[in-house]
């Protein structure tokens, strides 16, 4: 059995990708057929076997997923303001994917946690540097139609909205594997 | 191609999966859209729909009503022709 923080977290985790992978499907079915779409295509279909992984594991540690109500992709449009162009939407998702990314890596690397989270992580990582590299990829060829200073200076402006929705928004998050941290190593952190 | 009120009105309605009649100028997108990702999700299917794909948040901003975002599009239309 797993603790009450890791369920919590692994089922945010699952949570966190549904959001996603619905987010992209909705943008999908919005836009016209380009390479933009058929990347989100299978970035949103990567979401979703991102969150049936996360349900697969949590049952495997004898356990069912919370139904958990964050909201966390709200909070970012609440700090950034709402994205209206395709190219905000990659912009922020950029920032987002990131530190999605850390947050994974932040908790494999804690020691004792199970094998199966550890896993899991590491099958979803292969995906998300990935995502990582497309939306890279699609902000670099949309140079010419935004102007590349002002891709960057969106960017910094999601980064910024990133470190406030960070601070705010994911503190049970961040208190959750501090938490897994703490009893795992003890309280020195050693 | 141009893009009069009317047609405007008439995708936008159809984006919301709203009757024509309830998209007063006047009306507030706030109130025809129950989420912030559906309000996004318009935004984009609206530039796709109309060629105008770069709208940018901070005019974007100043839009509540219906009625202001059919002007937007008017005049990110105008300029789009312009440019060819």
């Amino acid at each position: 059995m797993i603790s009450e923080n890791e369920l919590w977290l692994l089922s945010f985790y699952r949570v966190s990708e549904i959001s996603g992978a619905l987010f992209f499907g909705r943008l999908a079915r919005s836009m016209r057929p380009s390479s933009i779409q058929a990347d989100m295509t299978k970035h949103f279909s990567d979401e979703a076997m991102h969150a049936w992984y996360w349900t697969d594991c949590i049952e495997r540690l004898g356990a069912k997923p919370l139904k958990l109500d964050v909201a966390y992709q709200d909070q970012y449009l609440v700090a950034a303001g709402m994205p209206v162009n395709i190219m905000e939407i990659l912009a922020i998702t950029q920032v987002f994917e990131r530190r999605v990314i850390n947050q994974y890596k932040r908790h494999s690397r804690t020691v004792g946690t199970h094998q199966d989270v550890c896993q899991t992580i590491a099958r979803i990582m292969q995906d998300e540097r990935w995502h990582i590299q497309w939306i890279r990829n699609a902000l670099q060829e949309m140079e010419p139609e935004y102007g590349k200073d002002h891709i960057e200076t969106t960017m910094q402006r999601y980064m910024q909205a990133d470190v406030e929705v960070y601070r705010k928004t994911m503190r049970e998050h961040e208190e959750r594997v501090r938490h897994l941290i703490h009893t795992y190593r003890g309280p020195d952190g050693v | 191609m141009v893009f009069d009120k009317a047609s405007i009105k008439q995708r936008i309605a159809a984006v919301l999966r709203q009757p024509e009649a309830l998209l007063a100028d006047e009306a507030l997108l706030s109130e025809l859209v129950e989420e912030s990702f559906a309000l996004i999700e318009m935004m984009i299917e609206l530039q796709e729909e109309f060629g105008t794909r770069a709208f940018v948040q901070d005019d974007f901003r100043a839009v509540r009503t219906v009625g202001e975002l059919i002007t937007l599009i008017e005049q990110y239309s105008t300029t789009a022709l312009r440019c060819q």
